[in-house]
């Protein structure tokens, strides 16, 4: 078991690697770089002056040295600097990406809280009412893009209705503090964790149903069935304890997919997040932002895994990795 | 009588004929290929079928709401909304099923390979399919968008090179288990090159699994054009996509009073990606139909 896991760390490690090559090599071999995008715009920059300037940052270099250089400083945990803002990427990461990340962890909790109840209660009264309204929901859920689902709710809710705020995370110019700042932030995020959670939801319901489905054809069903326990006692203690075995592993290898989900979510309600910085970051060629946020969140992904892989030996004690 | 006579059909059917019997009966199935058809004739036979042009701009027919005319409103240049969603059907349609074409070719010889060489080019070519798809497919995308610039061709390669490990994982798996069984055992026998074992025996006796993976990866494909047009960095204007119609939205005067605006290609988005969904499960339910859902 644990021969597995360090061999899969150290397959973790070499995918960030592969990731980190790709990314870094792509940035500096397109079109365009920081400096011109930067000075683009300021007459009277000789072209001395942009060499000396690229000089200085090592950019006159060839990619694969500047390649070695960044991951020299990577391993000391130094990201570099924005070429954008002449701050460390570090520290821009760090203020944005708590945005992002309660953004999606509210999201998160709230699919898993709503999905495993109706999941259930759609493959327990499977072919009812109940379960094609809940099929139907599903697949509208998996089928509508995230931005037009954003607009149907700005447009109800906050233009028609005027019952939330349509962008931002606080009030402008509040001096809110305690718990009226946080009462704030939710009401402004309202609207963006309900797309996420119920798009995200979605697909967990369907992972659910199917899970719980094939869970209860199972002989010990059966057997506790014919022991004379209660139906609910029957699905709530003995088949959902296994049917949400495959929930746990797809819940953390979608972490990441719901991580990215919500930059294109932040964008519409102008929610001040990692997936604004990603998209100011290419826009200026700022390379170090580029390449740090790709790192952040590959590093996600693959922890997500390593997450659900662990999760599964500790939910499911019959597996056993080789 | 009429019963008798379809059991005799039945018993003389080969397994795909099965299969297209069940896919057929399916109602959801049924109406997933009309809407899948109906679009696909409305992009083909455009200009044929709308008397306006695509990007003519009428500035004193501007944000007019549905009419005789303009069957579904103009926008904010006085273009027809329903001439431009036909046009734009033409690129969503074409982006999403060339990009799953080049994706499950990739995908296919990757997999075949792996799965009937195994060792150590199994392990090579798996490793690499392991690194595309921890790939954060959206900062990717949006990064690679944004530096080379939006275009067509840009939007359908993403996604083709990047989409390519599930169905390359997906057809290993089963030449893994295919490869043990008697009948390779009879080809080898009989001296068949590796090339055609593998084109002609190995990869008949998939397609089925592929055939899903690939239709729910168009409807997968047609959603993600939408966003990266949407955000500026797929298709853009003056071609029309309906992801990039969606980015007018973001004035909220027009999502406030002009519904068409945005409501139409928003909707045609959604029923074309819910009825490859529909005929992707349907797919699988017809190859499948021991599986309980």
């Amino acid at each position: 078991m644990l021969k597995y896991f360090v061999k899969r760390i150290m397959m973790s490690i070499l995918v960030l690697f592969g990731i980190t090559v790709i990314v870094f090599f792509l940035i500096h071999w397109a079109p365009g770089d920081p400096i011109q995008a930067m000075y683009n715009n300021i007459p009277g920059m000789t072209q001395e002056q942009i060499d000396a300037k690229k000089a200085s940052m090592g950019l006159d270099k060839p990619v694969p040295v500047q390649y070695v250089m960044y991951m020299k400083n990577l391993f000391k945990g130094d990201l570099g600097m924005s070429i954008q803002y002449n701050r460390p990427v570090l520290d821009l990461i760090g203020e944005r990406v708590w945005n992002t990340f309660g953004l999606t962890f509210a999201a998160l909790l709230l699919s898993i809280l709503l999905a495993i109840p109706v999941g259930v209660l759609s493959a327990t009264k499977k072919y009812s009412a109940f379960d094609y309204i809940v099929t139907t929901l599903a697949f509208v859920g998996i089928s509508i893009p995230s931005f037009f689902f954003g607009f149907i709710l700005i447009k109800i809710f906050a233009v028609d209705l005027g019952w939330f705020p349509t962008a931002g995370m606080q009030t402008a110019g509040n001096t809110f503090t305690g718990l009226d700042k946080i009462m704030d932030i939710a009401w402004h995020g309202a609207l963006p964790v309900t797309v996420l959670a119920l798009i995200n939801m979605a697909s967990y319901t369907r992972y659910v149903r199917s899970s719980i489905l094939d869970v209860i054809r199972q002989d010990y069903i059966r057997t506790a069935r014919a022991k004379g326990l209660k139906e609910k006692v029957v699905i709530y203690k003995h088949a959902l304890r296994n049917g949400l075995i495959p929930v746990v592993t797809i819940i953390g290898s979608s972490l990441a997919y719901l991580f990215s989900g919500s930059l294109i979510t932040e964008t519409i309600f102008s929610w001040p997040g990692l997936g604004k910085m990603i998209y100011g970051a290419t826009t200026a060629r700022d390379y170090y932002v580029m390449m740090g946020i790709n790192i952040f969140v590959a590093v996600l992904v693959v922890l997500g895994q390593l997450l659900s892989d662990a999760l599964l030996v500790l939910v499911d004690p019959r597996i056993k990795f080789k | 009588m009429g019963r008798k006579k379809k059991n005799v059909n039945i018993e003389n059917m080969s397994p795909w004929q099965l299969a297209f019997r069940r896919l057929f009966g399916n109602k959801l199935v049924i109406i997933a290929v009309f809407v899948i058809v109906l679009f696909t004739l409305l992009a083909v036979f455009a200009p044929v079928i709308s008397p306006h042009g695509r990007d003519t701009i009428d500035l004193l027919n501007r944000y007019q709401p549905p009419s005789a005319e303009h069957w579904l409103g103009t926008d904010d240049m006085g273009r027809d909304i329903f001439t431009r969603l036909i046009y734009a059907g033409r690129v969503s349609l074409s982006v999403g099923v060339l990009s799953t074409l080049i994706a499950t070719a990739i995908g296919m010889v990757v997999g075949a390979v792996a799965g009937f060489y195994g060792g150590i080019v199994d392990m090579i070519l798996m490793r690499i399919a392991d690194i595309f798809s921890s790939m954060p497919f959206y900062i990717i995308a949006i990064t690679i968008m944004a530096l080379f610039g939006p275009s067509v061709a840009g939007t359908i390669l993403v996604m083709g090179v990047l989409w390519w490990p599930g169905t390359a994982i997906l057809l290993r798996g089963q030449i893994l288990s295919l490869r043990e069984q008697e009948f390779m055992e009879a080809a080898t026998a009989l001296g068949i090159s590796d090339f055609k074992k593998i084109v002609r025996h190995l990869i008949p006796n998939a397609i089925a699994p592929i055939m899903v993976a690939a239709t729910l990866n168009v409807a997968n494909a047609i959603l993600t054009e939408s966003a990266l047009s949407y955000l500026g960095l797929g298709i853009r204007i003056p071609i029309p996509s309906w992801g990039n119609m969606l980015t007018l939205a973001q004035n909220m005067l027009v999502l406030k009073s002009y519904w068409w605006i945005w409501m139409c290609p928003g909707f045609c988005i959604f029923i074309t990606v819910m009825a490859f969904n529909f005929l992707g499960d349907g797919l699988r339910d017809a190859f499948d139909p021991k599986q309980d859902r």
